[in-house]
C-alpha cells in the first residue's frame, strides 16, 4: 500500500476504535463533499436513541514526523483544510483529530496475549476559534499549534461529542 | 447516482422544506437552532433540514437528506433531487406487493398494474369532467380524458413495487389563479379512492357488492373498480396502497396519509369489476373454501352460509365469497364446521347476481376432515 495512504488508514482505524469503544454512533460521509471524515453522535437512550441529537463533524489527519514543544503539537495544514475547519458557520459543530503515527508502519500495532497495543495517540482540537486566513498564495500551509492535554480517550470522546448537544438526554 | 455538490448547493433550505410539508413530513423540532427537524410517520424517520444553505456542510447534511428520502420513497436519488427543484408536479406512488424482489415485477403482473394505472387515470379524469358517476364508462370518452394517461409520466422503483406518476400542472400566472384539470382529477382520484375503501370493506365483511353500487355518484364505476384490482397483480390477490404528494405551487391541505386496499378488498374489487350490474346468470360450479359466517330466520329454516373459497367452473377456477343455500340439517353441519375452522365442498348452480353469488340449490355439501 501506499506510504500515505496507510497511514491515513490506519490514522481512521484508530478514531473508529475510539468511537466504537466509546459507544457512538459513527457514519462516513460518501461521496465526500466538504473534507469531513466521520460524524459521530452519542448512542442514548429512547425511541429514536439520540437521532434527534447534534453529531460532531471530524476531520482526521495523522502525523508520523511529531513537532513540537512540550505543551503543544505542531501540525502544517493547507490553508483551505484551515479555514474549513475555522468556519464557525456549520451545521454541526467540526473538530480536527490530530493522529501520531510511529515512522514505521511496522510498528503501528503491537500484539500480546492480554492486549492489542497501537500507536500512538489521537489529540482533538476546534479551531472555531480561529480566524480564517485570507489573501493567501496558493498552495500555502499554515501552523495549528494542538494542546498536548487535549488527549483523545473514551472518556474526552464522549465529553465532546455530548457537548455538542447540551440539551440532549444522557447518554 | 451520486449528486454532485453543485446538485446539492442548489436546493434551498426553503425548497426543501416545501416538498417535506407536501410529502406527509412534519416539524418536529430544532438543533441547537442550527438546523430543524422533520419526522415521518409511521415509517419513524427522521430528517434535518439545516437553517442556512451558507453552512460549510449544507451539501453534506442534504446529501444525507436526499438519501433517506429515496429510501422512504423508494425513488433514486436523481429523481428526489428533480422533484425537490421541480415544485409544480403532483406525483401519486401506487405501492405493489408482488410476489418477487423489491423493485422487481414479472412481465404479466406488470403488465395489468400498468393497464390498471392508465384505467384509473381514466376512471378519474372521467369522473371529473363529467362531473357523472356512471357504474359502466362509455367507449368514447372526451378528449380532455383519454388524454390525461398520455400526459402523465411514470417512473417505478424498489419498495416491493413502486409505480410513481408525475402529472406536471399548468403554469397560471393570472391573478386568481383557477385549480387546473389535472389537479382537479387527483383530488377526484383520491375522494373515488377513500369512498372505495369503504365500499370494499363493507362489501367483504357483507359479502355483497351492493355497497359499490351505492357509491357510483361518488365515482365508484367497473373501471375503476378493475383498475385497483389490476393492482393486485394476475391473481388480484395482493394489497395495494398509494400516496398522493401535491406540488409546492399549487398548496392544499388535503392529507398524505397513505390509502390501502387489503388482499380481500382487491379480491372483492375484482369481484365487482366482473359482476356490477350484470344480469343473473347461472352455472354448474364447485365451491372449496371457509365459512366466513352463516345466517337463517329460525331453527327449522333453511339458511345461508358465506364461504370465501375457490370456485370452479368449466370456465376456469375464481376466488369468490359465496352465499351457499343449505337445508337445515346441512346447516347444522355447517355451523359445527364453521366453529371448528373446518373446509367445506359444496356443488350447484352458481348463480352471479350482479349483487352477489350464490350457490342455490345445492346438489352436495360437504365438510372436509382436517
Amino acid at each position: 500500500m501506499d506510504r500515505n495512504n496507510h497511514q491515513g488508514g490506519y490514522a481512521e482505524a484508530l478514531v473508529r476504535v475510539l468511537s466504537a469503544a466509546a459507544g457512538l454512533r459513527l457514519a462516513k460521509p460518501e461521496p465526500d463533499l466538504d473534507g469531513i471524515d466521520f460524524c459521530l453522535w452519542p448512542d442514548r437512550v429512547g425511541a429514536l436513541r439520540g437521532a434527534r441529537s447534534t453529531p460532531i463533524n471530524v476531520q482526521v489527519k495523522s502525523d508520523s514526523v511529531a513537532a513540537g514543544n512540550a505543551t503543544h503539537w505542531h501540525h502544517t495544514l493547507k490553508v483551505p483544510h484551515f479555514n474549513a475547519l475555522a468556519d464557525p458557520e456549520t451545521t454541526f459543530p467540526t473538530y480536527l483529530f490530530l493522529v501520531i503515527v510511529p515512522p514505521e508502519p511496522r510498528q503501528y500495532v503491537s500484539t500480546y496475549p492480554d492486549g492489542l497495543l497501537l500507536r500512538k495517540s489521537v489529540y482533538w482540537h476546534s479551531l472555531a476559534n480561529e480566524k480564517p486566513v485570507v489573501n493567501a498564495k496558493k498552495d500555502a500551509k499554515t501552523r495549528v499549534d494542538i494542546p498536548k492535554t487535549n488527549l483523545l480517550t473514551v472518556d474526552s470522546l464522549r465529553t465532546l461529542v455530548n457537548a455538542a448537544d447540551p440539551g440532549g438526554e444522557p447518554s | 447516482m451520486i449528486a454532485s455538490r453543485t446538485d446539492l448547493e442548489r436546493l434551498t433550505p426553503g425548497d426543501i422544506e416545501r416538498y417535506l410539508r407536501t410529502s406527509g413530513w412534519r416539524p418536529v423540532g430544532d438543533l441547537t437552532g442550527r438546523a430543524t427537524i422533520w419526522a415521518l410517520e409511521p415509517d419513524d424517520l427522521e430528517v434535518i433540514v439545516p437553517v442556512s444553505s451558507r453552512f460549510r456542510d449544507y451539501p453534506q447534511r442534504v446529501n444525507d437528506l436526499i438519501r433517506t428520502l429515496a429510501e422512504a420513497e423508494s425513488r433514486p436519488e436523481s429523481q428526489i433531487i428533480h422533484s425537490v427543484t421541480a415544485s409544480y408536479v403532483d406525483r401519486q406512488y401506487i405501492r405493489t406487493f408482488p410476489d418477487a424482489p423489491s423493485g422487481m415485477i414479472s412481465a404479466a403482473d406488470a403488465a395489468e398494474a400498468f393497464q390498471g394505472v392508465r384505467e384509473l387515470l381514466i376512471a378519474a379524469a372521467y369522473a371529473e369532467e363529467t362531473q357523472r358517476g356512471e357504474l359502466v364508462l362509455p367507449r368514447r370518452k372526451p378528449k380532455i380524458v383519454e388524454e390525461f394517461p398520455a400526459r402523465t409520466l411514470v417512473t417505478t422503483g424498489p419498495g416491493s413495487f413502486v409505480i410513481a406518476t408525475h402529472i406536471e400542472l399548468p403554469r397560471n400566472d393570472t391573478l386568481f389563479p383557477a385549480t387546473p384539470f389535472e389537479r382537479r382529477a387527483l383530488v377526484k382520484l383520491r375522494e373515488m379512492l377513500l369512498s372505495t375503501q369503504a365500499a370494499a370493506a363493507e362489501a367483504d365483511e357483507n359479502a355483497d357488492l351492493s355497497p359499490f353500487a351505492e357509491r357510483v355518484d361518488e365515482g365508484i364505476s367497473k373501471t375503476l373498480c378493475r383498475a385497483l384490482a389490476r393492482l393486485g397483480g394476475t391473481d388480484r390477490d395482493q394489497p395495494v396502497e398509494m400516496r398522493f404528494a401535491w406540488a409546492e405551487d399549487e398548496p392544499t391541505d388535503l392529507s398524505t396519509a397513505p390509502i390501502r386496499f387489503e388482499a380481500e378488498q382487491i379480491t372483492m374489487l375484482r369481484h365487482a369489476a366482473d359482476d356490477l350490474g350484470r344480469k343473473e346468470t347461472s352455472e354448474e360450479a364447485v365451491l372449496h373454501g371457509r365459512i366466513q359466517g352463516l345466517r337463517r330466520e329460525g331453527p327449522d329454516q333453511p339458511g345461508w352460509a358465506v364461504v370465501r373459497g375457490q370456485v370452479s367452473t368449466k370456465r376456469g377456477d375464481l376466488q369468490r365469497q359465496v352465499w351457499v343455500e343449505l337445508p337445515s340439517d346441512d346447516y347444522d353441519r355447517a355451523l359445527r364446521a364453521h366453529g371448528q375452522g373446518l373446509e367445506v365442498r359444496a356443488a350447484g348452480a352458481l348463480r352471479r347476481t350482479g349483487r352477489r353469488t350464490e350457490l342455490r340449490p345445492v346438489s352436495l355439501f360437504r365438510v372436509l376432515p382436517t
